[in-house]
């Protein structure tokens, strides 16, 4: 979202919103991150910042693009995601002016905090204890990717849908985005779900599979998957 | 270099060079349009939209594509931007992380050799 779309009533708290996110996050992978996942961390921003740029055409000439946060929350964690999207669009923002300052806050709590958090959450719940090479663990990734980049479009229409409520002239004229709930939520969700939303799904995983099958020991949480998913060691006969 | 760092490294090349595939679509994002793109879908600019749009310059505006008109021209513009922004990123987190772990060597090592033992 650029500059102009959302309120200061409605900026002003995504931004508060995001500093304590933020602060958790860094200490999160200060805490968390492993030596030999330093060369995939990097290889996560650039990747986010990468695939932000291939803007799909849909339907009615607008267009749209993944995220790969998803993929990032998977691998190295969803705080770890936090940190590699919010970089990717500060730095999409402040070179290429993609994406307002004002609604920088805005911004990163759609794409570095829904996308990871409930891609995570909807992967893990669908893989639940499969081991890592499992294909409902694959499938689960996907479905991450989609749920998460889908919220997040819904998130982002819900923000930008409320601003003739929020702020209208005294005559009653939008003074931020001019259209409401009825339009930017279905717009928003169109696009993503049936398109943007598909490739993030593609994306997450097919990448998650690659990595379970050649080197799942780069995944945040291998070892709690591996323990949760042997089977379980019953007393064996005398 | 690990096979699968490799590998990736190549996918992610290969998403640099396939990048001008992005400017194909023509069309602005959704809650994306500029100031006269507004101004022809609803027929006015909405007051606060007019004071907060364009707070902000860029450096590189648009990716690097607004200098040409050429397709040609325009993707030099998208590899360059590209290329500064995913070496801006993957340098950045590299060394991030690198200091991030410093003190971890170690503790890691012995962990790996303990569940290797068991």
């Amino acid at each position: 979202m650029p500059d102009g779309y959302l309120g200061p009533n409605t900026y002003i708290p995504l931004w508060l919103i995001m500093i304590p996110i933020w602060y958790y996050a860094g200490r999160w992978l200060k805490t968390n991150l492993r030596t030999k996942q330093v060369p995939y961390l990097a290889l996560a921003a650039a990747f986010s910042f990468v695939i932000m740029m291939f803007n799909v055409p849909i339907p009615g000439g607008s267009t749209g693009h993944a995220v790969g946060s998803a993929l990032v929350a998977i691998i190295l964690g969803p705080w770890a995601a936090v940190v590699t999207t919010s970089v990717a669009l500060l730095i999409q923002c402040l070179l290429f002016g993609d994406g307002g300052i004002t609604t920088f806050g805005a911004n990163c709590f759609n794409m570095a905090v829904v996308i990871p958090f409930v891609g995570y959450y909807a992967y893990a719940f669908i893989a639940g204890k499969t081991k890592i090479t499992e294909r409902r663990r694959i499938i689960g990734a996907g479905v991450g990717g989609w749920l998460g980049l889908t919220v997040a479009a819904a998130c982002a229409g819900f923000e930008m849908g409320i601003q003739p409520i929020l702020n209208s002239s005294a005559t009653g004229v939008p003074l931020y985005m001019p259209y409401g709930l009825n339009v930017t939520v279905p717009a928003m969700v169109f696009g993503h779900a049936f398109f943007f939303s598909i490739i993030e799904a593609v994306v997450t995983a097919a990448a998650f599979a690659y990595i379970a099958r050649n080197d799942p020991s780069i995944i945040w949480n291998y070892k709690a998957i591996e323990s949760a998913s042997k089977p379980r060691v019953t007393a064996a006969p005398a | 270099m690990e096979k699968v760092l490799r590998n990736l490294l190549i996918w992610l090349l290969i998403l640099v060079i396939l990048v001008p595939l992005g400017i194909i679509a023509s069309g602005t994002a959704y809650g994306e349009w500029s100031v006269d793109e507004l101004q022809s879908l609803i027929g006015y600019v909405p007051g606060g939209f007019a004071s907060l749009n364009g707070l902000y310059h860029a450096p590189i505006p648009d990716y690097g594509t607004d200098w040409a008109s050429s397709f040609i021209g325009q993707s030099l513009g998208y590899y360059l931007a590209a290329i500064i922004g995913v070496s801006l990123l993957a340098v950045l987190f590299f060394l991030i992380g690198r200091e991030l772990t410093k003190d971890k060597e170690d503790k890691e090592d012995t962990v790996e050799q303990r569940t290797n033992n068991e």
